[in-house]
């Protein structure tokens, strides 16, 4: 459609922000329990907008479908309405150790967080949020993990446009 | 000798089959009573507390009345997710409610071409008939359990002794199951086979593991007389757990016992 005039102030509000693709890496650690009876953790990583909606999902390592509510941040925020699998995103739980995560996602400039959520039968269950604002700026964020998570570093990087 | 690399070794302790148990419980609706009342008990094996998740066989149950009669259970149910029953509690004093069943055995051994160790539990005759040819590495374990509560009408007392002292069991020391309160420790006393069970753990769990970030677990270890003090934190219902782990010589190479016993701690 042409238009003869540009558009009125109150239509531009209508227009979709603009997203900033970002290409995301997170590193987390599942620490090793010494422990009689263990289970490897379910974890799910996400990010959720400043309504704390879930915006995008990067890692869902999961067992049994009975035990998903469990992780129950995640389930409140959205995981309940989420079709499962998904793929490249999730999977099979992990062992105890370091993984990294990528996953690249179109977030509009605004206040994020990125969320950690890991839970485990006959243990117990950490959920960590890192905020962040997104500008279209390189970040490199960091938390510490106390009881079932360990170091988590997330460093975001503008997608290279074509 | 065959050397088995630290991460095989850990993977066989983590899963030796006593950890890979669920915990079993006896609920009682009332642990006291001041009136001759009908009392509900739900059975069943989770791994929060007290959530019911799958159901146990009520043939376990069996509850000796004060002066030791055994008592019928009335309208029992085994559903999906629990086995419950009644209990007409009419005899002042202390029911003895307890579940148990023959020992369960297990069986681990290696097959050429397979990485994994393999298993299989059940009664030892069926196992032994069930050994593929070729296993090797074969290794049976016998575990023992037993899962108990009491009930108290009016006055606590002794309870009806079953008879039986074989295995793990709480023997009453200083204090009472049925008056326990936040304000005094409690001293419970543990006997394997008829004797003082020394350096045996036992752990206390509270109620509501569900609502809650972590298992809330604490630890003790008996004394010389098998006899352990324990703290309440809050009041609540508790399962405590007593395990032990035998390592034996001969066909059966490991022996497994464990005791659940259901208490109601209440504020001063």
């Amino acid at each position: 459609m042409m238009l003869a005039r540009p558009l009125p102030t109150f239509l531009l509000c209508l227009l979709p922000l603009t997203t900033l693709a970002a290409d995301f890496t997170v590193e987390l650690e599942i620490p090793a329990m010494e422990t009689a009876e263990y289970h490897r953790p379910y974890v799910a990583v996400w990010v959720e907008d400043d309504k704390r909606r879930q915006v995008a999902q990067f890692a869902l390592w999961l067992e049994q479908e009975k035990w998903h509510r469990d992780l129950r941040s995640w389930w409140r925020r959205g995981g309940s309405k989420l079709a499962l699998p998904v793929d490249g995103v999730s999977g099979a739980t992990r062992k105890p150790g370091h993984h990294t995560v990528r996953a690249s996602s179109g977030l509009p400039a605004g206040t994020y967080s990125l969320n950690v959520e890991a839970v485990r039968e006959v243990g117990g269950r950490e959920h960590l949020r890192i905020p962040f604002q997104w500008s279209g700026q390189a970040l490199e964020l960091s938390a510490q993990g106390e009881s079932e998570l360990g170091r988590i570093t997330v460093t975001l990087v503008p997608e290279e446009q074509p | 000798m065959k050397l088995i690399s630290p991460a095989l070794t850990l993977l066989l302790v983590l899963s030796s089959p006593a950890t890979l148990a669920h915990k079993r419980w006896l609920l009682p609706t009332d642990f006291t009573l001041s009136d001759a009342e009908t009392v509900t008990v739900d059975f069943s094996a989770s791994n929060n507390i007290f959530y019911v998740d799958m159901p146990m066989p009520l043939a376990m149950v069996s509850v000796l009345t004060p002066t030791g009669k055994n008592a019928p259970i009335g309208n029992p149910q085994e559903g999906p997710r629990r086995s419950s029953f009644d209990l007409e509690v009419r005899e002042p004093g202390t029911y003895r409610v307890s579940a148990s069943g023959p020992p369960m055995y297990f069986v681990s051994y290696r097959l050429a071409g397979q990485s994994e160790p393999q298993r299989g539990r059940g009664d030892l005759t069926t196992l032994k008939a069930e050994l593929p040819a070729g296993a090797t590495e074969v290794q049976f374990a016998e575990s023992h359990g037993l899962i108990e509560t009491f009930v108290t009408l009016d006055e606590p007392g002794a309870p009806a002794a079953t008879g039986d002292v074989s295995g793990l069991r709480m023997v009453l020391a200083d204090s009472h199951p049925n008056a326990l309160y936040t304000d005094e420790d409690a001293r419970f006393a543990f006997t394997l086979d008829g004797e003082p069970a020394a350096q045996l753990t036992v752990t206390v769990q509270s109620d509501g593991s569900r609502y809650r970030d972590n298992q809330g677990l604490s630890e003790y270890v008996t004394d010389a007389q098998g006899v352990v003090e324990i703290s309440w934190p809050t009041a609540g219902r508790y399962l405590l757990e007593a395990a032990l782990e035998q390592d034996l010589e001969g066909e059966i190479a490991k022996r497994y016992y464990v005791y659940f016993l259901t208490l109601d701690v209440l504020s001063p």
